[in-house]
């Protein structure tokens, strides 16, 4: 790559304008919450210049018939082949990975203090655990077809890239509705009997201090259990929205053979949300 | 830079290593691969169901559960995630996080619940 070419602007304010609605979203949020409400507004202009940067990259994004890729520059062969936007994905997982593990461990450390005290989410969720294996077939079966869809753009085959697409994203959809209806029926305790008052968990009865609801503020292990598995929810929500644009960008034939590292690294956005259900599944769902 | 630092200057012998390095980045050309993996997904969901249900003790759980979680995570990253098909860069960058998880989950997330409260005790201060 030439220094001209490094050095080439690309020509777009959208990073900027979301970074600078985000930064509104964050301050305005802080502070409302903290006694100052009048920071609300803060808040709402923060969400309005965010949105006005997404429309901005999408809009700039979607007519565009061809990716700009650029290689990293290879000042030794290990850095061979990996673009500048494969590799900045890759970072941004970092970042996401601190944040899982950030509450997992979080969530860990706290059920090691409670000792026997703790009454794990896995508890009140075992007499309907279908419903988390149910969530785990849709991510494993979504990354399948993710892939597929990755195949299918390579092979100029857009009826399959866009028919990939949609069953990742209804998988996704799927997904959602499973966990709005779980959080839904542990919210107000139809998971367990009326009358059970008493920990006994072979008889899907379930301690004295759920008997009305297993929600966010019920206690520390609800708080870790809805922070955690929410924040999961919401990578999805992300990737689901994210799928509908990928979808329709498809159906216009936007990905073949020479195009389609957008489907390339929105699926290692897709198969790592799939990584963090594979750790919140058995320590949230299992034991 | 001077033309002698420029990559795209130089020897042949790099420019073969690169070579064979996008050739490595290819993905195989069938995608029934992908098929067995998912089924070996499977699989490992319903071992892992299956062996919460025996009641183990706490170790043998623990043991169990992470033990299936990293083999359904290398799976994951290996194949639909490419790591088996990139450059050693991609799987470097992420590997990087390893160490802070490993701090995350063995320093603090398992340890006694008054290890870190103690931590100045246990410097000597």
């Amino acid at each position: 790559m030439s220094d001209a070419e490094h050095a080439e602007h690309h020509g777009t304010a959208s990073p900027l304008v979301s970074a600078i609605g985000l930064m509104g979203i964050m301050l305005g949020l802080t502070l409302a919450v903290n006694g100052y409400p009048s920071f609300w507004f803060v808040f709402l202009v923060g969400l309005f210049v965010l949105t006005t940067g997404f429309i901005m990259w999408l809009s700039e994004y979607y007519p565009m018939t061809s990716e700009e890729n650029e290689e990293i520059e290879t000042y030794h062969p290990a850095f061979a082949t990996l673009s500048t936007r494969k590799f900045g994905t890759w970072i941004f997982l970092l970042t996401e990975m601190m944040v899982f593990g950030t509450l997992l461990s979080a969530y860990l450390r706290y059920r090691a203090a409670a000792g026997e005290d703790w009454v794990p989410a896995a508890d009140v969720i075992r007499s309907h655990l279908v419903f988390g294996v149910i969530n785990t077939m849709a991510l494993l079966l979504s990354s399948l077809t993710m892939v597929l869809a990755l195949y299918a753009a390579k092979r100029n085959d857009h009826k399959a890239t866009t028919r990939f697409l949609g069953c990742t994203f209804l998988l996704g959809i799927l997904f959602l509705v499973i966990k709005g209806f779980e959080w839904w029926e542990m919210k107000n305790g139809h998971f367990w009997g009326e009358h059970c008052v008493v920990k006994d968990i072979s008889h899907h009865c379930i301690a004295p201090k759920y008997e009305n609801g297993f929600w966010i503020n019920t206690s520390l292990e609800g708080s870790t259990f809805y922070v955690t598995t929410g924040t999961h929810g919401a990578h999805v929500l992300v990737g689901v929205i994210a799928l509908a644009y990928l979808i329709v960008k498809a159906n216009r034939g936007g990905y073949n053979s020479e195009y389609h590292d957008t489907l390339e690294l929105f699926g290692l956005y897709w198969h790592y949300v799939d990584v963090v259900w594979v750790f919140v599944f058995p320590f949230l769902y299992l034991y | 830079m001077s033309d002698d630092e420029n990559p795209d200057t130089e020897a042949p012998e790099e420019e073969a290593v690169e070579e064979e390095a996008h050739d490595k980045h290819e993905f195989p050309g069938y995608a029934s691969g992908f098929m067995a993996v998912f089924g070996w997904l499977v699989f490992f969901t319903v071992l892992e169901v299956m062996a919460i249900l025996q009641e183990f003790s706490f170790g043998a759980t623990m043991f169990v559960l992470f033990s299936i979680a990293f083999v359904k995570v290398w799976f994951i990253a290996s194949f639909f995630m490419h790591l088996r098909w990139d450059p050693p860069l991609a799987r470097r960058t992420g590997a990087v996080p390893i160490f802070f998880l490993i701090v995350l989950f063995v320093a603090i997330g398992l340890t006694s619940p008054g290890a870190t409260d103690d931590i100045a005790t246990i410097c000597g201060f």
